[in-house]
């Protein structure tokens, strides 16, 4: 039996641990892994009800197909169909041991050709690349169509995803795609650092071309909290100019961990007295959730809850806390601008409580597409034969009450990624941001 | 006293680790005046004030515990389940002082004050903070330091509700009940006097959460017969406190000055 764990999480990162985990002879402590699972969801699901699931039955159901189990690979996909009954986010189980194809692999932490991709309708596009990366070496542009890794196609690689139908919101499909699309295509590019791997594009002209690129290591300052894989933290900092020629403070990251927090102070320090700024939470899975507080605190200069994260027993309000005091320690006011948030399909979690919270809060206008829709608060324990076991001990509602998973955040104004904008090396969602900035500087000139 | 700041130990970790867990901080036993005593709820039990003398003579002794006007714990922080490992070290000093501060890995500094009137916090996710209301009041009462003498005076009263079991050793239960009715419980060992754990329920700006803490290990330090490890429960998630060193009369009272952050908060 495997006591609890601690870390409470809003993150859908590890719907993006993709794969690791070498198939085992045998289940080592193959029931007691199972019946662990189980228990902490009996004791720890913040519905009693278990979202209208029998888990009594479920038990029955799934526990001999446990005891059948000749691989570990078996066990876990038993484990998650029982998980999946459940039909909700934050039920994953993260393998102990490396790698297969079969398992998933955890993409933090792996060496990347030095691009980022995203499922566009039936394409996958090169949505940006890092200015170090392989890819950039290359030659690699935003706008280009991937077409094959590693000599596969992949059309076939992705077109499994249109067979599943997707419960849930109107465009839970497309969602899900988005998400499952990313994850396979990220998955194949992975590996190890200084590997090499050919990816065939379609270029800016409708031309195939394919390069080997180097794989190297993510950026980022990497982070390992407790048994969870190590993760590569970022933050992005820029001004830039509004088309009416405003200047804009645009900050980034991708991941909520603690060591975000100081970069993003002293960001908001150097741009307190700009006309406007735009938070860019895309491709952002979550993170730590008690960051949303602080990260909140720069813009909001009320200790006012965000919103509500329900437990089984309890609530706790997740207030924001006013960020009055500079990264230098002197009493600065509260940024009081127009703040803007870009999100899309991969923004889940943490930064969907926090996009979602801010919105329910009228602080900030939101830019870019439906967020993943993976918003429930969690925790991550060691299960018995040495996997992480991540599930969710909490609903989050926003302050206005809007309950956001499955549902996502909704844009105030939906800004979608096209081929075109980007290999015109336009960021749409962002010039949309800094067109309202300007606008909002308008009215309040008026 | 080691029970008393350690738990104030936990309210940091807490603040970091459970993240939406509010500031847990221990159930007082305080100095001088005594709570109005009451009968125990069974003739049999001994009286709760005679629990807690006992458990003061059991570590040393009154004239022992007056000596100290300040410690400093050093120790280490798990969280078994997760993995997640950090170090803590505890000041103290009388009348009211403590700062604490716990370095979690992958999570940073994370430390916490109070000063005899500024209860704060700051924290690499959620910046510095300054607590208000109920939670200012409740650090100001828990922040007592002689309130490890056991002597509840803070109390509007104190009784022994039964004799039971608290980690698989028979142990008496005092309730502890604060002026305007909120509770809080300690658990006193049957065969050695010693306080065994606590119970209660603290607030923050989140809400309020209840959590359980259980000490052990009682080791000898000066004339003191401190423990040195604690198991705080929260929700279920369990965090082990191991302390390896604890010394009295030898904290620098700078280490209770209010950080520049905190300072410019105060303004």
């Amino acid at each position: 039996m495997t006591t609890r764990g601690a870390l409470v999480v809003a993150t859908a990162a590890a719907a993006l641990w993709l794969g690791h985990g070498r198939l085992a002879a045998d289940v080592p402590k193959g029931l007691e892994t199972f019946d662990a699972a189980w228990t902490i969801v009996r004791d720890t699901h913040f519905d009693k009800t278990f979202n209208g699931v029998d888990w009594e039955a479920a038990r029955e159901e799934f526990r001999p197909r446990a005891a059948a189990a000749t691989t570990t690979a078996e066990l876990r996909s038993v484990i998650r169909a029982m998980l999946a009954r459940l039909g909700q986010s934050h039920f994953a189980i993260l393998p102990a041991t490396a790698d297969s194809s079969s398992e998933q692999t955890v993409v933090s932490g792996l060496a990347t050709p030095g691009f980022d991709v995203r499922l566009v309708g039936r394409d996958v596009l090169v949505t940006r690349v890092e200015p170090e990366g392989g890819a950039a070496m290359q030659g690699v542009r935003p706008g280009w169509r991937v077409t094959a890794i590693g000599g596969k196609p992949v059309a076939g690689m992705i077109a499994p995803l249109w067979e599943v139908a997707a419960a849930g919101a109107p465009d839970a499909d497309d969602r899900v795609r988005g998400l499952e699309g990313w994850r396979m295509v990220r998955a194949r590019l992975s590996g190890r650092a200084g590997s090499m791997v050919d990816v065939t594009f379609e270029d800016g002209t409708g031309a195939s071309v394919t390069r080997e690129i180097a794989r190297a290591e993510q950026p980022g300052q990497p982070i390992t909290v407790g048994n969870l894989p190590t993760m590569y933290v970022r933050v992005t900092n820029e001004t830039r100019t509004t088309p009416a020629g405003r200047t804009a403070g645009v900050v980034g990251f991708n991941i909520w961990m603690a060591t975000v927090d100081r970069p993003f102070q002293l960001a908001i320090d150097q741009h307190r007295s700009a006309s406007g700024i735009v938070v860019d939470l895309r491709g952002n899975p979550g993170g730590l959730a008690g960051m949303l507080m602080g990260i909140a605190g720069h813009f909001i200069p009320e200790a006012i809850p965000l919103g509500v994260m329900k437990m089984r027993d309890n609530e706790l309000k997740f207030t924001v806390n006013p960020r009055r005091v500079s990264a230098a320690g002197e009493r600065v006011e509260i940024y009081q601008g127009p703040v803007a948030i870009l999100v899309d399909g991969l923004s889940g979690s943490a930064s969907e409580c926090f996009t979602g919270g801010m919105q329910s809060l009228k602080r900030v206008r939101v830019f870019g597409e439906r967020t993943m829709g993976a918003a429930l608060p969690s925790q991550f324990d060691r299960l018995p034969n040495g996997d992480v076991f991540i599930h969710a001990t909490g609903d989050f509602v926003t302050a206005d009450g809007t309950r956001l998973e499955g549902r996502g955040v909704l844009p105030d104004e939906r800004v979608p990624v096209t081929r075109e904008s980007l290999l015109s090396g336009r960021d749409a969602p962002l010039e949309a941001a800094l067109v309202w900035i300007d606008s909002e500087q308008s009215k309040g000139s008026k | 006293m080691i029970s008393r700041v350690l738990r104030l130990g936990f309210a940091l970790a807490l603040a970091c680790v459970l993240l939406p867990a509010p500031s847990v901080r221990a159930q007082a036993t305080a100095a001088q005046a005594p709570a109005a005593p009451q009968k125990p709820a069974d003739a049999a039990l001994p009286a709760a004030q005679t629990i807690i003398d006992r458990h003061i003579e059991a570590s040393g002794g009154r004239k022992a515990f007056e000596a100290v006007s300040s410690v400093n714990l050093k120790g280490s922080i798990t969280i078994p389940a997760n993995g997640m490992t950090g170090t803590i070290e505890v000041n103290a000093a009388r009348p009211n002082k403590a700062a604490v501060k716990n370095n979690l890995a992958g999570i940073g500094e994370i430390l916490e004050g109070f000063d005899g009137t500024t209860a704060w916090s700051m924290s690499p996710m959620t910046g510095p903070m300054l607590a208000t209301g109920a939670e200012l009041d409740e650090k100001t009462f828990d922040s007592d330091f002689d309130r490890a003498l056991g002597i509840p005076h803070k109390y509007e009263s104190i009784k022994t509700t039964e004799k039971t079991t608290f980690e698989g050793r028979p142990v008496y239960r005092v309730e502890l009940t604060k002026k305007g009715g909120a509770t809080d419980v300690e658990f006193y060992d049957v065969e050695t006097g010693l306080k065994a754990g606590s119970m209660g329920e603290r607030t923050n700006s989140m809400g309020t959460i209840s959590m359980t803490s259980a000490v052990s290990d009682y080791t000898k330090f000066g004339d003191l017969l401190q423990p040195t490890v604690m198991k705080l429960t929260v929700s279920g998630v369990q965090m082990i406190m191991t302390f390896t060193s604890i010394a009295f009369n030898k904290v620098d009272p700078a280490v209770f000055e209010l950080p520049a952050a905190i300072k410019a908060l105060v303004k």
